[in-house]
Protein backbone atom coordinates (compact mmCIF):
# COMPACT_ATOMS: atom_id res chain seq x y z
CA UNK A 1 0.00 0.00 0.00
CA UNK A 2 2.76 2.28 0.96
CA UNK A 3 4.53 1.98 -2.27
CA UNK A 4 1.52 2.10 -4.29
CA UNK A 5 0.78 6.11 -2.55
CA UNK A 6 4.24 6.58 -2.88
CA UNK A 7 3.86 6.06 -6.75
CA UNK A 8 0.61 8.52 -6.92
CA UNK A 9 3.50 11.10 -4.86
CA UNK A 10 5.36 10.67 -7.41
CA UNK A 11 3.22 11.21 -10.63
CA UNK A 12 2.43 14.67 -9.23
CA UNK A 13 5.63 15.55 -7.88
CA UNK A 14 7.98 14.62 -10.99
CA UNK A 15 6.14 17.82 -13.03
CA UNK A 16 7.38 19.82 -9.94
CA UNK A 17 10.80 19.67 -10.71
CA UNK A 18 12.07 16.20 -11.39
CA UNK A 19 10.88 16.55 -15.20
CA UNK A 20 9.61 20.32 -15.00
CA UNK A 21 8.40 20.45 -18.39
CA UNK A 22 10.03 24.05 -18.66
CA UNK A 23 13.33 24.11 -16.75
CA UNK A 24 14.21 19.90 -17.57
CA UNK A 25 12.21 18.40 -20.53
CA UNK A 26 12.11 22.05 -22.46
CA UNK A 27 8.57 21.81 -23.97
CA UNK A 28 6.24 24.59 -24.61
CA UNK A 29 8.93 27.23 -25.32
CA UNK A 30 7.02 29.26 -27.26
CA UNK A 31 4.83 30.63 -25.22
CA UNK A 32 7.29 30.38 -22.19
CA UNK A 33 9.46 33.10 -24.29
CA UNK A 34 6.53 35.00 -25.74
CA UNK A 35 4.07 35.23 -22.80
CA UNK A 36 6.18 36.03 -19.48
CA UNK A 37 6.81 39.92 -19.84
CA UNK A 38 4.36 40.24 -17.50
CA UNK A 39 2.46 38.05 -14.37
CA UNK A 40 -0.76 38.31 -15.06
CA UNK A 41 0.05 36.86 -18.88
CA UNK A 42 1.80 34.03 -17.17
CA UNK A 43 -1.01 33.22 -14.70
CA UNK A 44 -3.70 33.34 -17.67
CA UNK A 45 -1.84 31.15 -19.53
CA UNK A 46 -0.76 28.50 -16.63
CA UNK A 47 -4.80 28.73 -15.34
CA UNK A 48 -5.25 27.55 -19.92
CA UNK A 49 -2.49 25.31 -19.86
CA UNK A 50 -3.75 23.72 -16.53
CA UNK A 51 -7.49 23.31 -18.29
CA UNK A 52 -6.71 21.85 -20.99
CA UNK A 53 -4.36 19.48 -19.67
CA UNK A 54 -6.46 17.87 -16.99
CA UNK A 55 -9.70 17.91 -18.83
CA UNK A 56 -7.71 16.47 -21.79
CA UNK A 57 -6.04 13.63 -19.96
CA UNK A 58 -8.97 12.99 -17.68
CA UNK A 59 -11.01 12.03 -21.40
CA UNK A 60 -7.81 10.65 -22.62
CA UNK A 61 -7.24 8.35 -20.20
CA UNK A 62 -11.41 7.58 -20.13
CA UNK A 63 -11.43 6.70 -23.67
CA UNK A 64 -7.70 4.95 -24.11
CA UNK A 65 -8.72 1.94 -24.09
CA UNK A 66 -11.40 2.44 -27.71
CA UNK A 67 -8.75 4.10 -29.30
CA UNK A 68 -6.91 2.04 -32.10
CA UNK A 69 -3.30 2.74 -32.22
CA UNK A 70 -3.12 3.98 -35.86
CA UNK A 71 -5.48 7.18 -34.89
CA UNK A 72 -4.39 7.81 -31.62
CA UNK A 73 -2.70 11.29 -32.33
CA UNK A 74 -5.39 12.42 -34.40
CA UNK A 75 -7.93 11.52 -31.81
CA UNK A 76 -5.31 13.09 -28.96
CA UNK A 77 -5.28 16.55 -31.34
CA UNK A 78 -9.19 16.72 -31.93
CA UNK A 79 -9.71 16.03 -27.91
CA UNK A 80 -6.95 19.00 -27.01
CA UNK A 81 -8.08 21.20 -30.00
CA UNK A 82 -11.93 21.18 -28.22
CA UNK A 83 -10.68 22.12 -24.76
CA UNK A 84 -8.46 24.55 -26.33
CA UNK A 85 -11.09 26.40 -28.39
CA UNK A 86 -13.21 26.40 -25.13
CA UNK A 87 -10.35 28.07 -22.87
CA UNK A 88 -9.88 30.13 -25.74
CA UNK A 89 -13.39 31.95 -26.66
CA UNK A 90 -14.17 31.45 -23.10
CA UNK A 91 -11.04 34.08 -22.65
CA UNK A 92 -12.36 36.32 -25.31
CA UNK A 93 -15.97 36.53 -23.45
CA UNK A 94 -14.92 37.24 -20.20
CA UNK A 95 -11.50 38.63 -20.05
CA UNK A 96 -10.99 40.05 -22.97
CA UNK A 97 -8.55 42.37 -21.69
CA UNK A 98 -6.30 39.09 -21.22
CA UNK A 99 -7.37 37.16 -24.33
CA UNK A 100 -5.88 40.24 -26.69
CA UNK A 101 -2.57 40.48 -24.39
CA UNK A 102 -2.05 36.47 -24.64
CA UNK A 103 -3.15 36.63 -28.24
CA UNK A 104 -2.41 33.59 -30.27
CA UNK A 105 -0.78 31.62 -27.77
CA UNK A 106 -3.70 30.56 -25.98
CA UNK A 107 -5.21 28.65 -29.75
CA UNK A 108 -1.30 27.55 -29.96
CA UNK A 109 -1.83 25.62 -26.74
CA UNK A 110 -3.29 23.12 -29.13
CA UNK A 111 0.66 22.63 -30.56
CA UNK A 112 2.08 22.46 -26.97
CA UNK A 113 4.09 19.97 -26.56
CA UNK A 114 3.78 19.48 -23.00
CA UNK A 115 -0.01 18.57 -24.05
CA UNK A 116 0.75 15.64 -26.49
CA UNK A 117 3.75 14.59 -24.81
CA UNK A 118 1.65 13.68 -21.50
CA UNK A 119 -1.15 12.38 -23.40
CA UNK A 120 0.90 10.32 -25.50
CA UNK A 121 3.82 9.31 -22.52
CA UNK A 122 0.82 9.26 -19.63
CA UNK A 123 -2.63 9.23 -20.12
CA UNK A 124 -3.33 7.20 -22.61
CA UNK A 125 -1.34 4.21 -20.78
CA UNK A 126 -2.76 5.00 -17.12
CA UNK A 127 -5.77 5.51 -15.23
CA UNK A 128 -8.02 8.72 -15.02
CA UNK A 129 -6.50 9.18 -11.33
CA UNK A 130 -3.24 8.48 -11.89
CA UNK A 131 -3.75 10.85 -15.20
CA UNK A 132 -5.19 13.78 -13.48
CA UNK A 133 -2.15 13.58 -10.88
CA UNK A 134 0.46 13.72 -13.22
CA UNK A 135 -1.29 16.23 -15.53
CA UNK A 136 -1.88 18.48 -12.57
CA UNK A 137 1.95 17.90 -11.74
CA UNK A 138 2.99 18.85 -15.45
CA UNK A 139 0.55 21.82 -15.66
CA UNK A 140 1.68 23.19 -12.30
CA UNK A 141 5.10 22.36 -13.33
CA UNK A 142 4.49 24.26 -16.35
CA UNK A 143 2.96 27.52 -14.74
CA UNK A 144 5.65 27.48 -12.15
CA UNK A 145 8.25 28.04 -14.85
CA UNK A 146 5.97 31.18 -16.40
CA UNK A 147 5.85 32.50 -12.97
CA UNK A 148 9.65 32.51 -12.43
CA UNK A 149 10.06 33.92 -15.68
CA UNK A 150 7.60 36.63 -15.40
CA UNK A 151 8.61 37.58 -12.15
CA UNK A 152 12.12 38.08 -12.94
CA UNK A 153 10.97 40.00 -16.00
CA UNK A 154 8.07 42.42 -14.86
CA UNK A 155 10.45 43.39 -11.74
CA UNK A 156 13.19 43.92 -13.73
CA UNK A 157 11.78 45.36 -17.42
CA UNK A 158 8.87 47.38 -15.52
CA UNK A 159 9.72 48.04 -11.77
CA UNK A 160 6.19 46.33 -10.90
CA UNK A 161 5.21 42.63 -10.03
CA UNK A 162 1.55 41.74 -11.01
CA UNK A 163 1.06 45.21 -11.79
CA UNK A 164 1.90 46.50 -8.25
CA UNK A 165 4.89 48.75 -7.62
CA UNK A 166 7.52 46.50 -6.14
CA UNK A 167 11.04 48.82 -7.23
CA UNK A 168 10.78 52.38 -6.79
CA UNK A 169 11.68 55.42 -9.02
CA UNK A 170 14.84 54.77 -8.63
CA UNK A 171 15.04 51.99 -10.65
CA UNK A 172 15.90 52.09 -13.73
CA UNK A 173 13.95 49.77 -16.09
CA UNK A 174 15.15 47.74 -18.02
CA UNK A 175 13.20 47.59 -20.97
CA UNK A 176 14.63 44.73 -22.76
CA UNK A 177 13.57 42.55 -20.09
CA UNK A 178 10.12 42.68 -21.31
CA UNK A 179 11.15 43.00 -25.05
CA UNK A 180 12.02 39.32 -26.28
CA UNK A 181 15.78 39.27 -25.72
CA UNK A 182 14.73 39.68 -21.81
CA UNK A 183 12.87 35.97 -22.79
CA UNK A 184 15.84 34.30 -23.80
CA UNK A 185 18.27 35.96 -20.85
CA UNK A 186 15.82 34.86 -17.85
CA UNK A 187 15.45 31.36 -19.39
CA UNK A 188 19.16 30.26 -19.97
CA UNK A 189 19.74 32.68 -16.09
CA UNK A 190 17.04 30.54 -14.76
CA UNK A 191 17.79 27.02 -16.67
CA UNK A 192 21.21 27.51 -15.55
CA UNK A 193 20.72 28.30 -12.10
CA UNK A 194 18.78 25.15 -11.93
CA UNK A 195 20.70 22.92 -13.39
CA UNK A 196 23.20 23.80 -11.42
CA UNK A 197 21.13 23.26 -8.17
CA UNK A 198 20.03 19.68 -9.77
CA UNK A 199 23.61 18.23 -10.20
CA UNK A 200 24.27 19.51 -6.67
CA UNK A 201 21.15 18.01 -4.95
CA UNK A 202 22.42 14.81 -6.81
CA UNK A 203 25.74 14.50 -5.36
CA UNK A 204 24.65 15.05 -1.93
CA UNK B 1 -10.82 -4.48 -42.55
CA UNK B 2 -12.82 -5.09 -39.42
CA UNK B 3 -10.23 -2.78 -37.52
CA UNK B 4 -9.77 -0.57 -40.53
CA UNK B 5 -13.62 0.17 -40.29
CA UNK B 6 -13.43 0.47 -36.02
CA UNK B 7 -10.41 2.99 -36.56
CA UNK B 8 -12.87 5.21 -38.77
CA UNK B 9 -15.99 4.97 -36.94
CA UNK B 10 -13.34 6.03 -33.31
CA UNK B 11 -12.10 8.89 -34.96
CA UNK B 12 -15.38 10.17 -36.23
CA UNK B 13 -17.25 9.42 -33.23
CA UNK B 14 -14.70 11.47 -31.38
CA UNK B 15 -15.17 14.56 -33.66
CA UNK B 16 -19.01 14.77 -33.82
CA UNK B 17 -18.46 15.34 -29.86
CA UNK B 18 -16.02 17.76 -29.99
CA UNK B 19 -17.99 19.61 -32.76
CA UNK B 20 -21.10 19.13 -30.91
CA UNK B 21 -19.62 20.43 -27.70
CA UNK B 22 -17.76 23.33 -29.70
CA UNK B 23 -21.06 24.40 -31.22
CA UNK B 24 -22.80 24.73 -28.01
CA UNK B 25 -19.66 26.50 -26.27
CA UNK B 26 -19.40 29.25 -29.15
CA UNK B 27 -23.14 30.02 -28.97
CA UNK B 28 -23.08 30.33 -25.38
CA UNK B 29 -20.09 32.64 -25.91
CA UNK B 30 -21.18 34.68 -28.88
CA UNK B 31 -23.21 37.43 -26.96
CA UNK B 32 -20.72 38.01 -24.37
CA UNK B 33 -17.76 38.41 -27.31
CA UNK B 34 -20.00 40.84 -29.19
CA UNK B 35 -21.03 42.57 -25.94
CA UNK B 36 -17.03 43.28 -25.18
CA UNK B 37 -16.66 44.36 -29.04
CA UNK B 38 -19.36 46.68 -28.51
CA UNK B 39 -17.60 48.38 -25.70
CA UNK B 40 -14.46 48.71 -27.08
CA UNK B 41 -15.83 50.84 -29.95
CA UNK B 42 -18.26 52.96 -27.14
CA UNK B 43 -14.56 53.19 -25.15
CA UNK B 44 -12.74 54.30 -28.25
CA UNK B 45 -15.25 56.51 -29.83
CA UNK B 46 -15.00 58.49 -26.37
CA UNK B 47 -11.15 58.67 -26.77
CA UNK B 48 -11.22 59.89 -30.26
CA UNK B 49 -13.42 62.76 -30.14
CA UNK B 50 -12.56 65.35 -27.40
CA UNK B 51 -16.06 66.55 -25.56
CA UNK B 52 -18.39 63.46 -27.05
CA UNK B 53 -20.98 62.61 -24.22
CA UNK B 54 -22.96 60.33 -26.31
CA UNK B 55 -22.80 58.12 -29.86
CA UNK B 56 -25.50 57.39 -32.68
CA UNK B 57 -24.75 54.87 -35.44
CA UNK B 58 -25.28 56.27 -38.69
CA UNK B 59 -23.74 53.50 -40.60
CA UNK B 60 -23.10 50.51 -39.15
CA UNK B 61 -21.97 47.86 -41.63
CA UNK B 62 -19.34 45.17 -40.38
CA UNK B 63 -16.16 46.45 -41.55
CA UNK B 64 -17.55 50.12 -41.49
CA UNK B 65 -19.44 52.39 -38.99
CA UNK B 66 -19.97 55.60 -38.44
CA UNK B 67 -20.99 57.53 -35.54
CA UNK B 68 -22.29 60.44 -34.40
CA UNK B 69 -20.71 62.11 -31.66
CA UNK B 70 -23.10 64.46 -29.48
CA UNK B 71 -22.09 66.58 -26.55
CA UNK B 72 -24.18 67.01 -23.43
CA UNK B 73 -27.03 69.27 -25.40
CA UNK B 74 -27.03 66.48 -27.77
CA UNK B 75 -25.55 68.77 -30.33
CA UNK B 76 -23.34 66.76 -33.25
CA UNK B 77 -19.61 67.63 -32.78
CA UNK B 78 -17.77 65.25 -34.59
CA UNK B 79 -17.91 61.87 -36.53
CA UNK B 80 -16.27 58.49 -35.11
CA UNK B 81 -15.27 56.31 -37.93
CA UNK B 82 -14.48 52.79 -37.59
CA UNK B 83 -12.73 51.24 -40.44
CA UNK B 84 -11.16 47.70 -41.55
CA UNK B 85 -8.51 47.92 -44.37
CA UNK B 86 -5.24 45.80 -45.07
CA UNK B 87 -2.20 45.53 -43.80
CA UNK B 88 1.12 44.45 -44.39
CA UNK B 89 -0.10 41.00 -43.33
CA UNK B 90 -3.37 41.30 -42.56
CA UNK B 91 -6.00 43.41 -41.68
CA UNK B 92 -5.94 46.67 -39.36
CA UNK B 93 -8.62 47.71 -37.51
CA UNK B 94 -8.67 51.71 -36.56
CA UNK B 95 -11.39 54.31 -35.00
CA UNK B 96 -10.73 57.87 -35.44
CA UNK B 97 -12.52 61.25 -34.97
CA UNK B 98 -13.39 63.62 -36.75
CA UNK B 99 -14.86 66.93 -37.10
CA UNK B 100 -18.69 67.47 -38.05
CA UNK B 101 -17.49 69.83 -40.93
CA UNK B 102 -14.86 67.12 -41.78
CA UNK B 103 -11.92 69.23 -41.96
CA UNK B 104 -9.97 68.20 -38.92
CA UNK B 105 -8.98 64.20 -38.07
CA UNK B 106 -9.31 64.49 -33.80
CA UNK B 107 -6.77 61.50 -33.38
CA UNK B 108 -6.44 57.88 -34.35
CA UNK B 109 -6.85 54.82 -32.20
CA UNK B 110 -5.58 51.30 -33.71
CA UNK B 111 -8.17 49.04 -31.99
CA UNK B 112 -6.60 45.81 -33.61
CA UNK B 113 -3.78 44.60 -35.99
CA UNK B 114 -0.86 41.62 -36.60
CA UNK B 115 1.98 43.86 -38.18
CA UNK B 116 5.17 42.45 -37.51
CA UNK B 117 6.12 42.93 -33.38
CA UNK B 118 8.45 45.56 -33.26
CA UNK B 119 8.11 47.04 -36.43
CA UNK B 120 4.59 47.16 -38.07
CA UNK B 121 3.01 46.93 -34.91
CA UNK B 122 4.39 50.16 -33.35
CA UNK B 123 1.06 51.86 -35.52
CA UNK B 124 -0.47 51.10 -31.77
CA UNK B 125 2.61 53.28 -30.53
CA UNK B 126 1.79 56.65 -29.07
CA UNK B 127 5.44 58.21 -29.48
CA UNK B 128 6.31 56.39 -32.36
CA UNK B 129 3.25 56.84 -34.19
CA UNK B 130 -0.33 58.40 -33.24
CA UNK B 131 0.55 61.39 -31.38
CA UNK B 132 1.73 62.78 -35.48
CA UNK B 133 -2.21 62.38 -36.02
CA UNK B 134 -3.53 64.62 -33.61
CA UNK B 135 -5.51 67.43 -35.37
CA UNK B 136 -4.79 67.13 -39.08
CA UNK B 137 -6.11 68.60 -41.75
CA UNK B 138 -8.46 66.71 -43.67
CA UNK B 139 -9.31 68.23 -46.76
CA UNK B 140 -7.20 67.00 -49.40
CA UNK B 141 -6.06 63.69 -47.03
CA UNK B 142 -3.45 62.69 -45.28
CA UNK B 143 0.12 62.10 -46.48
CA UNK B 144 3.16 60.69 -45.21
CA UNK B 145 5.80 62.97 -44.61
CA UNK B 146 9.18 62.77 -46.63
CA UNK B 147 11.52 62.40 -44.07
CA UNK B 148 11.08 62.27 -40.30
CA UNK B 149 10.16 65.54 -38.74
CA UNK B 150 8.97 67.11 -35.91
CA UNK B 151 5.58 67.45 -34.73
CA UNK B 152 5.99 70.71 -35.43
CA UNK B 153 7.51 70.96 -38.52
CA UNK B 154 4.94 68.72 -39.99
CA UNK B 155 2.30 70.20 -42.46
CA UNK B 156 -1.02 70.39 -41.01
CA UNK B 157 -2.07 67.31 -43.57
CA UNK B 158 1.36 65.13 -42.63
CA UNK B 159 2.23 62.44 -40.31
CA UNK B 160 5.10 60.78 -40.15
CA UNK B 161 5.91 57.51 -40.87
CA UNK B 162 7.70 54.53 -38.43
CA UNK B 163 11.50 53.98 -39.23
CA UNK B 164 11.58 50.46 -41.01
CA UNK B 165 7.94 50.11 -41.12
CA UNK B 166 7.07 51.97 -44.09
CA UNK B 167 4.34 49.79 -45.36
CA UNK B 168 2.36 49.53 -42.39
CA UNK B 169 2.94 53.59 -42.06
CA UNK B 170 1.46 53.39 -45.78
CA UNK B 171 -1.23 51.05 -45.37
CA UNK B 172 -2.96 53.10 -42.56
CA UNK B 173 -2.91 56.30 -44.65
CA UNK B 174 -4.49 54.31 -47.25
CA UNK B 175 -7.31 53.41 -44.90
CA UNK B 176 -7.15 56.48 -43.66
CA UNK B 177 -7.93 58.18 -46.74
CA UNK B 178 -10.18 55.38 -48.52
CA UNK B 179 -12.65 56.06 -45.25
CA UNK B 180 -12.33 59.27 -45.54
CA UNK B 181 -14.00 59.27 -48.88
CA UNK B 182 -16.64 56.93 -48.01
CA UNK B 183 -17.39 59.25 -45.25
CA UNK B 184 -17.61 62.45 -47.58
CA UNK B 185 -20.21 60.69 -49.43
CA UNK B 186 -22.01 59.61 -46.49
CA UNK B 187 -21.93 62.28 -44.67
CA UNK B 188 -23.65 65.62 -46.84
Amino acid sequence: MASKENSYFSDFIKGLWKENPVLVQFLGMCPTLAVTNAVVNAIAMSAAVIFVLVASAIIISLIRKFIPAQVRIASFIVVIATFVTMADRYLAAFYPELSKALGPFIPLIVVNCIILGRMEAFASKNNVGRSILDALGMSFGFAIGLLLMSTFREILGNGTWLGYEVLGNWWDKWMVMILPPGAFLTLGTIVGVSKFLQTKFKKA
Amino acid sequence: MKSRIYMVFVLTFVAVISSGLLAYFAVYTQPYIEKNKKKEIDKAIMEVIPGVKQSEPIVNESKFKIFKGLDEKGEIIGYAVYTIGTGFQDMITVMFGIDKDLKTLFSLKVLDQKETPGLGAKITDDTEFLRFWKNRNIEEGIRLAKHLKEMKELKINEVNAISGATISSRAVVKIINDALQKVKKEVK
